[in-house]
């Protein structure tokens, strides 16, 4: 059972109009029957005095002449009255002339004249006059509970069908007319509740009458048009809020990441060696790690304001920090200088500072930090090594010695491969040379003196001679150009050897003389010079030429290059055992500057690892290898303004060399 | 009331007295004679008729009684209606002759004694028409043509009433009069 206040309105109105109904009705019929009671009660008091006055009256002339019978007579009448219970007739004497019921004597004889009511009861004592003269009483003795009481049902009765009928009536009205009252607020309240639900503050509640409701209707109306205008707003706000918030959490994210980094930070600067200060613009520190602190003699916890950052060092560093560091700090950022700071027991540590200035986004700076590192074991060291860099200068050269030979000895051992094989060919052609023939000629000319014209007309043999001769000529010719092109190659090949001699003995200083050349004609020189190791191992050359300017480089790094790359390729394929061993060798314009020179092989490979450092300074994969060839390949690249790189897929995917080279400028030749 | 206390006892020794002391005082009052309660009645007889005004020589004449004959009361009428008033006349008595008619129609009220009575009928053509109360004392008066007579009844003196003759002198008898009476024509 719900409480009446959480009911529906329109259950809160019935009530209301019955409760209503009820309390008037109730008021009325208590009013009526208490308006009844007490007007019954007048209208019997009044009948009872009629009835009493009409009586003593009847009774006078009974009384004045003592006739009992006759009294008696007259008060029976009386006796048709319900509600008469008792009546008497007394003389002035005392004497009673006739009476019945019972008798009250008590209050009957208190009462000379009027009425005494008792209660239901009513005790009635009327003089009997006769001629002015009271001749006597009659006491009437009247009690009307039973008519009360038969009143208050009748009454009762009647209040209770009315009730119950204008219950009823005011029931079925109420259902009716209500609804000019609800109808209106149930139409609001199933608006707000549409609007409760869907959370839709376009909707608007329809305005159907112009009472207190059409104005609530309105008010609500307002207030809807101010939820959507205010809902929006609070919508954007939300959402701006939510950025903010996004930011915020954005920004204690880096805030903590900074915090830590600085955590870090602050741990490497507590943990290093070298000693940090640092202080504000004005020279008071407030900042010692523990290794300063240590150096300095303070305590972790000991309080360093007061001091001057200048009174950590001694004068002569003091100077050298006033007048060089700060500065060269507050111009450059920074300063690197050797100085010293004085320990708790005034001993100078000698030390190598850096000195920063922090400055803000104005320029100004903020303050300044010291990084120290004590250098006095460098400094006792210098002198120990100064003496033992002396005993070494002399091991140094030797060795340095040792390293110009390894890489004379390297490349004059290229070249010295192609000379051998020049050579080779020289001899080879001139163990076959026809000139033993050309002797024999002349032998057989010499012989046949005198004779020569008709030997030489006549004889067979003789007619063929100056052919013959002239074929030997013309061999001899051929041969003749042939070594010499050999003697030439050989001749380059030495001039190299002098270059790579002279280029080894200046130690990589550039020296060589820069020249305008073909690229393919120093290509076509490096493959000639192993031509022979690749007939030896069945190695195919292919060549891929584009044509392309000239080259503004030095021969013999250049060529030192190439025969470096190509002897590499030719060793990266001698450790595979496969048919179609191949180096491919290609000439392209990289870009309008510099020329590639792609020296490609499909050997063993080069695995990812070793890419990396395989221009380093003795790298090598090979168990007779220098691991100089490739470094001082890439050194000589450089030094001409060109590049050395490698690509491999992997072992056994082959790799590629690129030498990238400058093409020449239209400038004069400066050589 | 067996062991009631002695204060009860004293109080019921003062009541006892008194009443001892009243009944000796009453007897007198008792001892009425019969012509004391037939003045009585003659005196009351006056409140429950109604005589025209004619019956009066003036408004503020008395209500005069005549007695005829041998006064049987022996004047104690005249101490009965002695203060007494009737309405708002006084009262008196006259003592009357029979053959005395003038006297007898100065009157309202007359009283016959029983010597008289036989001279009814002289009395009754002498005050014909006359609006006087004609009263007897013995049985019978009242039917023989007086209004009012005494009758004993069951020791008790009553009355009898001849309303028509009452009627015949212009006289109202009161109802209340008529029902305590024995009514005769």
């Amino acid at each position: 059972m719900k409480p009446l206040r959480d009911r529906p309105i329109r259950q809160k109105i019935t009530f209301v109009i019955l409760f209503i109904s009820s309390a008037a009705l109730l008021l009325a019929c208590a009013a009526l029957f208490a308006f009844q009671a007490y007007t019954t009660k007048k209208h019997f008091t009044h009948e009872l005095a009629v009835i009493g006055e009409i009586t003593a009256h009847n009774s006078a002339a009974a009384m004045m002449f003592g006739d009992e019978d006759a009294a008696s007579q007259t008060l029976s009448g009386l006796k048709t009255m319900p509600q008469v219970i008792g009546a008497r007739l007394e003389l002035m004497n005392g004497q009673r002339l006739a009476e019945f019921g019972p008798q009250q004597d008590d209050k009957m004889a208190t009462l000379d004249a009027g009425f005494r009511v008792e209660g239901h009861r009513v005790f009635l004592a009327q003089p009997v006059m006769r001629d002015g003269n009271r001749e006597g009483t009659l006491s009437l003795h009247a009690d009307f509970s039973e008519m009360s009481s038969q009143l208050l049902k009748l009454y009762a009765g009647i209040l209770t069908l009315v009730l119950a009928l204008s219950l009823l009536l005011a029931f079925v009205l109420s259902g009716r007319f209500q609804r000019f009252i609800t109808a209106p607020i149930l139409q609001l309240a199933r608006t707000a509740r549409t609007i409760a639900v869907d959370k839709d503050y376009a909707v608007r509640a329809e305005k159907v009458c112009g009472d207190e409701v059409g104005v609530l209707t309105d008010a609500f109306n307002q207030m809807l048009t101010q939820i959507q205008a205010q809902d929006e707003a609070l919508l954007g706000a939300q959402g701006e809020l939510e950025e903010q918030v996004k930011a915020l959490q954005r920004e204690i994210v880096e805030r903590k990441r900074a915090e830590a980094a600085q955590a870090r930070l602050t741990a490497i600067l507590e943990a290093t060696p070298d000693i940090v200060i640092s202080a504000d613009p004005g020279g008071t520190p407030f900042y010692v790690n523990r290794s300063g602190r240590q150096f300095l003699g303070l305590a972790e916890d000991k309080d360093i304001a007061g001091r001057k950052i200048l009174d950590f060092h001694p004068e002569w560093a003091d100077e050298i920090i006033k007048k060089e560091g700060l500065p060269s700090a507050v111009r450059n950022g920074s300063w690197n200088g050797e100085t010293a700071i004085l320990t708790c027991d005034n001993q100078e540590i000698f030390v190598s500072q850096v000195l920063i200035a922090h400055k803000n986004s104005d320029g100004e700076v903020e303050y300044f930090s010291s990084v120290m590192r004590d250098i006095t074991e460098r400094r006792q060291g210098e002198e120990a090594l100064r003496l033992s860099q002396q005993k070494l200068l002399e091991t140094s050269r030797l060795a340095g010695m040792a390293e110009v030979a390894t890489g004379v000895l390297h490349n004059v051992g290229n070249v010295l491969n192609s000379v051998n094989v020049s050579a080779g060919l020289v001899v080879e052609k001139l163990r076959r040379s026809k000139a033993p023939k050309l002797a024999k000629a002349a032998a057989l000319l010499t012989s046949r003196n005198g004779d020569l014209a008709d030997y030489l007309t006549n004889d067979v043999n003789g007619q063929k001679l100056p052919g013959y001769l002239a074929k030997l000529g013309e061999f001899f010719v051929a041969e003749n150009a042939e070594l010499l092109s050999e003697i030439d190659q050989l001749g380059r090949n030495i001039e190299h050897i002098k270059e790579v001699v002279a280029m080894q003995q200046s130690y990589a200083k550039v020296s060589g003389v820069f020249e305008n050349l073909p690229p393919h004609q120093l290509v076509e020189d490096a493959i000639a010079m192993n031509i022979g190791a690749f007939e030896r191992h069945g190695v195919e050359v292919e060549r891929h030429f584009a044509a392309v300017p000239l080259i503004r480089v030095d021969r013999h790094k250049v060529l030192q290059i190439l025969i470096n790359l190509i002897r590499n390729a030719k060793y990266a394929l001698d450790e595979v055992h496969r048919t179609d061993k191949r180096i491919a060798i290609s000439i392209s314009a990289a870009n309008e500057r510099s020329l590639s020179i792609v020296v490609a092989d499909n050997g063993i490979g080069i695995s990812p690892e070793n890419l990396t450092r395989i221009f380093a300074h003795g790298f090598t994969t090979r168990e007779d290898g220098h691991g100089f060839g490739l470094h001082s390949g890439a050194l000589a690249a450089r030094s001409m303004g060109g590049a050395l790189s490698v690509a491999s897929d992997g072992p056994g995917h082959g790799a590629s060399f690129t030498l990238e080279l400058p093409f020449a400028s239209n400038k004069p030749d400066d050589a | 009331m067996i062991a009631s206390p002695p204060r009860y006892r004293r109080v019921k020794v003062a009541l006892c007295s008194i009443l001892a002391l009243a009944s000796f005082l009453t007897p007198q009052a008792h001892a009425e004679s019969e012509y004391d309660v037939k003045a009585a009645y003659l005196f009351k007889f006056t409140k429950f008729v109604e005589w025209p005004a004619s019956a009066f020589a003036n408004p503020q004449a008395s209500f005069v009684i005549g007695i005829v004959g041998r006064d049987p009361f022996g004047g104690g009428l005249d101490r009965i209606l002695e203060g007494q008033r009737t309405g708002e006349r006084q009262l008196e008595v006259r003592y009357l002759s029979a053959g005395d008619s003038a006297g007898q129609r100065g009157c309202q009220m007359i009283f016959v004694s029983a010597s008289e009575e036989r001279k009814l009928p002289d009395l009754l053509s002498a005050l014909q028409g006359r609006p006087v109360l004609i009263v007897g004392e013995s049985e019978g008066f009242a039917s023989a043509g007086g209004m009012l007579g005494f009758a004993l009844r069951q020791s008790r003196l009553g009355v009898e009433v001849n309303s028509g003759a009452a009627r015949q002198a212009r006289l109202k008898i009161s109802s209340q009069l008529l029902n305590i009476a024995n009514v005769v024509n």
